[in-house]
């Protein structure tokens, strides 16, 4: 059931999917936007940080993706660069698989094949520095639930944005509280 | 060794070893993990306090009182999560065994 003065406001909503916490600057409301933004974007820079790019993947994390993915904008292009400049399919016996989708490893370098149309891991033993690493352990989770915590925050923005009700102002002499 | 790894180069016929330091391991941050796999519970202090902050940004009424709301939240997710910690530890450490006898 509707509440009395609610609205669904889907400009602020689309604000909010494109960047965390922007829907309350379409009703002024700037530090609740900034506190919102740093919030929400801490937690995904954090995850980042904590875990490496490999805590955001549609393939091989999916589970993670679908809750990490409420905050579109950010997780769908991670996740695009994760897949196309950061793993590579490994070719066996002149053949592709999917079952050989992975992180290039020391000694090893990514190459864009014309031929397949699709990058593939080659051995390179001049490449000098360490490519990417897989993201294991303990550090993985709590990267991937920076991430996903990240996520279920943005929804939870996006419904008060998306279905929005003004709130009443603060009495004067009252404590703060919450809504 | 710990903080570091070992990395066995595959170029030439001899494999050299170089050591290679620090919390990205010589990484890339933000593309490569960090090795804190010994302290990884140190991140329930920003998980806790920017959970927090997104959450109250949403729920607070009156953004004077933001901080301090922000505030009592993230001190109760710690000592929420320190009590559960405590109450599994001693369910499975001391009471389970005095169960089985």
């Amino acid at each position: 059931m509707r509440r009395e003065h609610e609205t669904i406001q889907p400009i602020a909503a689309l604000m909010t999917l494109l960047v965390p916490g922007s829907g309350y600057l379409w009703f002024r409301e700037k530090a609740r936007a900034i506190y919102a933004f740093i919030g929400i974007a801490g937690l995904l820079l954090g995850g980042l940080l904590v875990g490496g790019i490999d805590v955001v993947d549609s393939r091989e994390s999916k589970y993670w993706f679908y809750v990490q993915a409420l905050n579109p904008a950010a997780v769908f292009s991670i996740n695009w660069a994760h897949q196309n400049v950061y793993k590579g399919y490994e070719v066996r016996a002149g053949q592709i698989s999917e079952n050989f989708y992975r992180k290039p490893e020391y000694g090893e370098r990514l190459k864009f094949d014309q031929s397949r149309g699709v990058t593939i891991i080659v051995n390179d033993a001049s490449a000098g520095t360490p490519s990417p690493r897989q993201s294991i352990g303990r550090v993985n989770e709590v990267g991937s639930l920076f991430v996903a915590l990240a996520g279920m925050l943005n929804l939870i923005v996006l419904l008060d944005v998306g279905w929005h009700t003004p709130r009443p102002p603060a009495k004067p002499g009252a404590k703060g509280g919450s809504s | 060794m710990t903080g570091f790894l070992l990395i066995a180069s595959q170029a030439g016929s001899a494999p050299a070893a170089r050591e290679v330091g620090g919390l990205w391991q010589g990484g890339t941050p933000f593309l490569d993990p960090m090795n804190i796999h010994a302290a990884w519970w140190f991140t329930a202090l920003p998980l806790a306090l920017l959970t927090s902050m997104a959450y109250k940004a949403v729920k607070q009424r009156d953004m004077s009182t933001y901080w301090h709301g922000v505030s009592v939240m993230t001190a109760s997710i710690l000592v929420g999560m320190v009590g559960f910690a405590f109450g599994l530890h001693a369910l499975v450490e001391w009471i389970i065994p005095v169960l089985r006898g």
